[in-house]
């Protein structure tokens, strides 16, 4: 009941070093239940790193994280896909030299067990993404970018995300599949899925999202609901352009 | 067929099938990690002079030969704990560097344990061959093969049939990418050390009856299935195989047709032409980005 209530993720005051560099600086943020938040920023504010420390693959170094209730500051990544952590990381990340298929399969590695999901799985995202079935023999390094980012998606769904990192899943695609890519994002969000997604093409990402924090430099800078921070003024001169 | 080239044939295949092994193991490290394990020949080593002791101190065949096996995969899973994760920062050469000097410490290891003296392991199942003409095939050798077969076929099976097979090569492919799904990469780095200790450690078995062993044997054996992982292509697990195969082929129709003297030698030869005209062997897609 409680994870009702509270926040699904809560994160205070969480601090990120890489060697000297100070990468993240005190970031207080957090997620409900159902929610899509996003995370606006310019180049190297952080906001990966953010992600990165989410998952758990990069440590942290001050602060905690709190994960439907639980602290999980200092869990392992693959304890954190367990409980249902799932990242669609920057860039893509695909296993290049093996098939979609199986790019796709393995996301489900956590339930790897429950072989009826691993049919089930897969067979949904192929109905969210039909052109990835006459593509599923290919080795993904050979797709297109916008394939590549529905292979990243559905990857990360097999492992059945109780909360999906998004980590800007319109870079590099063309103007007509950015806009595929934020429906799929946005139907997702309205099935009941909860999302944290970073973006530099804050506008369409404030659309589609119901809050957004602004990041700079490692901090969060702003927080409001994203009509809000549409209509706000500096806002719309620092990321959206006018 | 003239019966000297049937039966270099014949022996070709059996040693080549040991290399197949050692080059196997060298091909999944390679695979997983990017590092090549220049300890790989220590675990041929170690698993037939594990089974000589055991044997002379009165362990039954079979729970000798399997209790061997069990040593070689704790050496493989020691060397991967406390050789190769501590240095998980450094860079592969690096890595590479620590393999060579846990392979130097492992053969000193054993010189203090075992002395400088050969030893040999009995045949699986008796010495009478069959004849072919006027060549031979002994059970060993048809041991070494079909053990062979079956091992290489299980790994073939594993890498392409098996979430577990595709996440350790996911592990290599992209290992951040791995974590974010949930892959315990570390573990899977374990897993693949023991697994090519297991394959060196049953060369090591395999072919003890029909070479002598000591505790330096390691060293020859190791150069062998790295020339045929690198014939194969480096990190194409079913290359190295087929690489260990026709190095054995051509080592002994070398030694039959020629003199046995350039045995050795041949192996050596062909390496450094493999990687000087066509680094990425002949088997290998994968190996044309790596190299
Ligand atoms: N592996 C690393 N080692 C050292 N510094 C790093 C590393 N990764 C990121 N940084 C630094 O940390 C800061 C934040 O980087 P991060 O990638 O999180 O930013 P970002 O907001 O995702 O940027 P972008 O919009 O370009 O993706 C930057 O100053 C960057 O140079
Ligand atoms: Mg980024």
């Amino acid at each position: 009941m409680t994870s009702l209530i509270d926040p699904l993720l809560k994160v205070s005051g969480l601090s990120c070093r890489y060697g000297k560099v100070t990468a993240l600086r005190g970031v207080d943020m957090e997620v409900n239940t159902g929610e899509l938040v996003t995370i606006v920023g310019a180049n190297s504010a952080g906001k990966t790193t953010l992600l990165r420390t989410l998952s758990g693959v990069l440590p942290r170094y001050k602060g905690s994280v709190f994960f439907a209730g639980e602290d999980i500051t200092k869990m392992p990544a693959h304890r954190r896909t367990e409980l249902g952590i799932c990242h669609v990381p920057e860039g893509r990340l695909m296993f290049s030299e093996l098939s979609v298929a199986d790019n796709i399969q393995l996301g489900a590695y956590a339930h790897r067990k429950d072989v009826s999901w691993l049919k089930k799985g897969s067979d949904d995202v192929y109905d969210l993404f039909p052109i990835l079935k006459d593509k599923a023999a290919d080795p993904a390094g050979t797709l297109s970018g916008g394939q590549q980012q529905m292979v990243a998606i559905g990857r990360a769904l097999m492992g059945r995300p109780k909360l999906l990192l998004l980590d800007e899943p319109s870079m590099g695609l063309a103007p007509l599949l950015v806009a595929d890519i934020f429906r799929v994002i946005s139907q997702l969000n309205k099935d009941g899925m909860t999302c944290l997604m970073v973006e530099q093409n804050a506008k369409a990402a404030l659309k589609i999202a119901q809050r957004g924090y602004v990041m700079e430099t490692g901090a969060i800078t702003l927080g409001a609901s994203a009509s809000d921070l549409l209509a706000n003024e500096e806002v719309r001169k620092a990321y959206l352009g006018h | 067929m003239s019966d000297v080239l049937l039966q270099s044939l014949i022996t070709g295949v059996t040693i080549g099938s040991a290399y197949a092994l050692v080059g196997l193991g060298f091909a999944i490290i390679f695979n997983v990690s990017d590092v090549v394990n220049f300890a790989q020949g220590e675990f041929v080593m170690v698993g037939a002079m594990s089974a000589v002791s055991l044997l002379a101190v009165g362990v039954p065949f079979a729970v000798a030969l399997f209790l061997a096996l069990v040593i070689a995969v704790c050496i493989g899973l020691i060397l991967e704990k406390f050789a190769i994760e501590p240095a998980k920062s450094a860079t592969v050469v690096s890595t590479i560097i620590i393999t060579i000097g846990a392979s130097i410490f492992l053969r000193g290891l054993a010189l203090l344990i075992w002395g400088k003296d050969f030893h040999s392991l009995p045949a699986f199942s008796g010495e009478t061959p069959i004849h072919i003409g006027s060549a031979t095939l002994t059970p060993q050798s048809m041991w070494v093969m079909g053990v062979t077969a079956v091992l290489v076929f299980l790994v073939h099976q594993f890498f392409n049939r098996t979430i577990t097979g595709k996440a350790l090569l996911a592990c290599s492919a992209n290992p951040i990418a791995a974590s974010l799904i949930g892959i315990p990469v570390k573990r899977m780095m374990l897993f693949a050390y023991g697994l090519s200790a297991l394959l060196g450690g049953a060369a090591g078995l395999l072919i003890a009856p029909i070479a002598f062993t000591s505790y330096d044997a390691g060293m020859m054996l190791g150069l062998k299935g790295f020339a045929a992982a690198i014939l194969g292509g480096l990190g194409n697990p079913m290359g190295a195989v087929a690489g260990g195969v026709v190095l054995g082929v051509l080592e002994s129709l070398g030694a039959g047709l020629i003199s046995s003297g350039y045995k050795d030698a041949i192996a050596f030869i062909i390496l450094l032409l493999v990687l000087f005209f066509k680094p990425q062997g002949f088997f290998g897609k994968a190996g044309e980005e790596r190299v």
